[in-house]
Parts: structure tokens; sequence; C-alpha cells
């Protein structure tokens, strides 16, 4: 299973970033094989030019199925939804860590 | 995010003599981030990718329905609006909630916990087991 998961900065003790589309950083888990890896946001969308499509297509490219944000601008709650892409978002604050260690796996 | 409840009564008065005030998705959110969250006006526009004159009249707007309903005796009640594009679920084990994928099965993401609550913004409650 792999998460993709916002984040404030590269490291697993950041908070999640308070909105999925422009955050600075992204953190990708694979629970799988109990590895992470982060990217920036410039890096994702300088992929392939535009917002949106191109993180569709990043998101089937890498067999990526989960996305956690504190929050989801409505517009793309919809193109999500569309593609199957499951959306979860924490209650309570927490950090990349958090969301890691409720998968059950021990980074 | 979609609000946790459907909406409120007031206590003591025949609400369908007062009415109710709907409040959209969008007015629900304005007011958490400003008056919940404590945000300035400007860092709330950008996190609903609006204006800042546009937030402006959206927030000033859910005051005025909240106050009038205060006043009058309405009843409140959150639209489903664009909220209705997903069906969230709650999972208490994580304090998450979370969409399904297609017509995925109705279980945690995260801990495959089977027992989820659906979000009330859907005016029902499932629990699954």
């Amino acid at each position: 299973m792999k998460l993709l998961l916002s984040a404030d900065e590269n490291k697993l003790s950041s908070k999640l970033a308070s909105r999925f589309e422009n955050s600075n950083w992204y953190c990708i888990y694979d629970s799988d094989t109990n590895t992470h890896e982060f990217i920036k946001n410039t890096e994702l969308l300088e992929s392939n030019k535009q917002v949106g499509a191109s993180i569709i297509l990043f998101l089937k490219g890498k067999g990526i199925r989960l996305l956690v944000s504190k929050r989801f601008e409505t517009r793309c709650i919809e193109t999500f939804k569309k593609h199957n892409i499951q959306l979860i978002i924490p209650q309570k604050s927490k950090t990349i860590k958090d969301i890691i260690y409720l998968t059950g796996s021990n980074i | 995010m979609a609000p946790q409840v459907c909406g409120f009564r007031p206590q003591g008065v025949h609400v369908r003599k007062t009415g109710e005030a709907l409040i959209s998705f969008a007015e629900y959110e304005a007011l958490k981030l400003c008056d919940y969250e404590q945000m300035r006006q400007e860092e709330a526009a950008v996190l609903m990718n609006v204006s800042r004159p546009t937030f402006t009249r959206i927030y000033q707007n859910v005051r005025k329905k909240i106050a009038k309903a205060f006043v009058e005796g309405q009843s409140i009640r959150f639209e489903e609006g664009k909220a209705a594009l997903a069906n969230w679920y709650t999972c208490e084990n994580c304090q998450i909630i979370f969409t399904l994928s297609g017509e995925g099965e109705k279980v945690c993401p995260l801990c495959h916990n089977l027992s989820v609550d659906i979000n009330c913004i859907n005016h029902e409650t499932i629990t699954v087991r």
C-alpha cells in the first residue's frame, strides 16, 4: 500500500500541510517495503508543467491510491473520486510519522 | 472539511414558525477557518482558493445568517452542496475521516478497522462491523 502525504517539511516529524494542493513537500510511504521518500512540490509540478492532471498521472505512475492531508480543495475531491483515489483527513493534528504508525508500521 | 453535524435546532420554539438558515459548505468552511481556527481572512482566502473580497463576502454572509438564526430562533442546517461529492467515513481508532475507493469495502484504509461510521452530512448513520 502506498500513501502520499502532504508535508510542511521533508522530515518524518513534520506536520501534515494545511492544504494538499500547495504543500511544500510530499512524502511517499510504501507500507509493503516500509520505505519513504520526500519530494518537493516543484518537482512534482515541473514534471508535467500542469497542475491537476499531472498529479493524477504521477499518482497512477507510482501506484499511489491513498492521499493524506489536513484539507483538500472541493474541486480536487471530485477529481480524485473519479479516479478512485482515497482521501484521508486526520481529525486531530498529526505528523507524517503518526500517520505511518497507524498503518501498523514502525518507521 | 464537511461539518460533523447536520445542523442545530433552537430550544423552546416551533421551528416551523421561525424557519431555518441554510449554511453552504463554503460558508461553513469560512466560519471554521476564521472564527474557530482563528486564521486571518487573507490566509483563509488562500486555503479556500478564492480572492480576498470573495472570502469576505462569504464570511460576512454566514455571520449574518447565524446572527439572524440566533435572534429569530431559526434552526440552522448545513447544505450538502459539493460536500456530497464524496461519502466520508470515520474511523474512531485512527481518528481520521476518509473516502472509499469506488465501491470498495467500508474499512479503514490505515488500520483496516471494520467498525467505521458514515459522516452525518449524508444524513444517515451506518456502523459496519
